[in-house]
C-alpha cells in the first residue's frame, strides 16, 4: 500500500504527465525575452527586429529539442481542458493593441499590467497547486499594476498602462520568463535525471 | 465496491509493484509515452524498465511500438484493458487511502 508521500508523488506524476508541455517552461523564455528585446530596442527602428525575431525563433527551436532529448515524448489525451500560454498571450497582445490604437481610454490603473498578470495566473488552470508560482507572478504584477506609480512619472501616466508599452512589454516579458523558469523547475524536480531515483527491478 | 480487506486482496500485484505503478499511472494520463519519458519518471536503469515493460505487455497492459524510422523510438501505451485495469486500480487506492485515514484519525 503507498504511503502519503507516494501518493502525493504519483498524483505530480500524473499532473505532469497529462501536462507534460506546459511544464517544459523554457517555452516560455524565448518569447519573453523577444518581448524584452522589444522593450530595449524601442525607438530604433524595426532593422533590429529583422534580427531578433530569428533569434527568438532559433532559441523556441533549440528549447524543443532539448526538452525532446531530455525528457522525452509524451502524446496529451485527447480532449484535455488547458488554456495553452501562447494563446493569453496572444489575447493579451491583442487586448494591448487595442489601447494602443486609443480605442479604449487609458484609466488611473495599470490595465496593461493587470492583463498580463491574469494571462498569466490563467496559465496555472487547471494545476493551481502545482503550477502556483504562476498566481504568484500574476498577483505581484496585479498589485504593481494597482499602485499609484503614476504619480512618480513625468507623464502621470502609470508604467503598466497601455500607454507606455515600453515598461509593460519589459515587465511582462519579464514575468512571463520566471513564470516559465519555476515551470521548468517542477518538471525537473518531478523528473529526476536516471540514476538519481531509486525504482527496483 | 467492497470492504477495505477485500479491496486489499483484489489488489493488481502485476500493477501495484511501485516501478509499474508509477509506469501505468503516467500512461493513464496520456495517449502514449516514449522509453526515455518512462526512464525518468521512474529512475530506472534501460534493462530494468525493459524488463518491467515486457511483463505489462505480456499481460496485455501496455503495448509497445518501436519505430524503425531514422532515429528508433520506442512508444508505449495502455491497451483498452489496460487503462480500465489501472483506472480500477487507482480506484481501490483511492478507497483504501479514505478507509486507513478515518482508522487513524486521532478521537476527538
Amino acid at each position: 500500500m503507498p504511503t502519503e508521500p507516494d501518493f502525493d508523488r504519483l498524483r505530480r506524476l500524473r499532473d505532469v504527465t497529462a501536462g507534460f508541455r506546459d511544464y517544459q517552461g523554457l517555452n516560455l523564455v524565448p518569447p519573453g525575452l523577444l518581448l524584452m528585446g522589444l522593450a530595449l530596442l524601442h525607438g530604433r527602428g524595426v532593422e533590429p527586429l529583422f534580427a531578433a525575431i530569428p533569434v527568438a525563433a532559433g532559441l523556441a527551436l533549440l528549447v524543443r529539442w532539448y526538452y525532446r532529448r531530455r525528457f522525452g515524448v509524451v502524446e496529451a489525451l485527447a480532449g484535455r481542458p488547458r488554456i495553452p500560454a501562447h494563446v493569453l498571450l496572444l489575447a493579451a497582445l491583442c487586448v494591448g493593441a487595442l489601447f494602443a490604437a486609443n480605442l479604449v481610454p487609458p484609466g488611473p490603473v495599470g490595465v496593461g499590467g493587470l492583463v498580463f498578470a491574469a494571462a498569466i495566473a490563467l496559465c496555472a488552470y487547471p494545476h493551481w497547486r502545482l503550477r502556483v508560482h504562476h498566481l504568484v507572478v500574476g498577483a505581484a504584477l496585479a498589485v504593481a499594476s494597482l499602485l499609484p506609480l503614476g504619480l512618480w512619472t513625468p507623464t502621470g501616466e502609470h508604467p503598466l498602462g497601455f500607454t507606455s508599452m515600453v515598461v509593460l512589454t519589459a515587465v511582462g516579458g519579464a514575468a512571463v520568463c520566471v513564470a516559465g523558469l519555476f515551470d521548468h523547475r517542477v518538471l525537473v524536480r518531478t523528473l529526476p535525471a536516471v540514476g538519481t531515483a531509486n525504482g527496483s527491478g | 465496491m467492497g470492504t477495505p480487506f477485500e479491496d486489499m486482496a483484489e489488489m493488481d500485484r502485476l500493477v501495484h509493484e511501485p516501478a509499474r505503478l508509477a509506469i501505468t499511472s503516467a500512461l493513464l494520463s496520456c495517449e502514449s509515452a516514449d522509453f526515455l519519458f518512462l526512464q525518468r519518471i521512474t529512475g530506472l536503469s534501460k534493462g530494468n524498465l525493459s524488463s518491467h515493460l515486457s511483463k505489462l505487455a505480456a499481460a496485455e497492459v501496455v503495448e509497445v511500438h518501436k519505430s524503425g524510422d531514422g532515429r528508433p523510438r520506442t512508444t508505449v501505451r495502455l491497451t483498452g484493458r489496460g487503462r480500465t485495469l489501472v483506472a480500477e486500480h487507482w480506484e481501490r487506492l483511492m478507497r483504501l487511502r479514505e478507509a486507513a485515514r478515518t482508522w487513524t484519525a486521532p478521537v476527538a
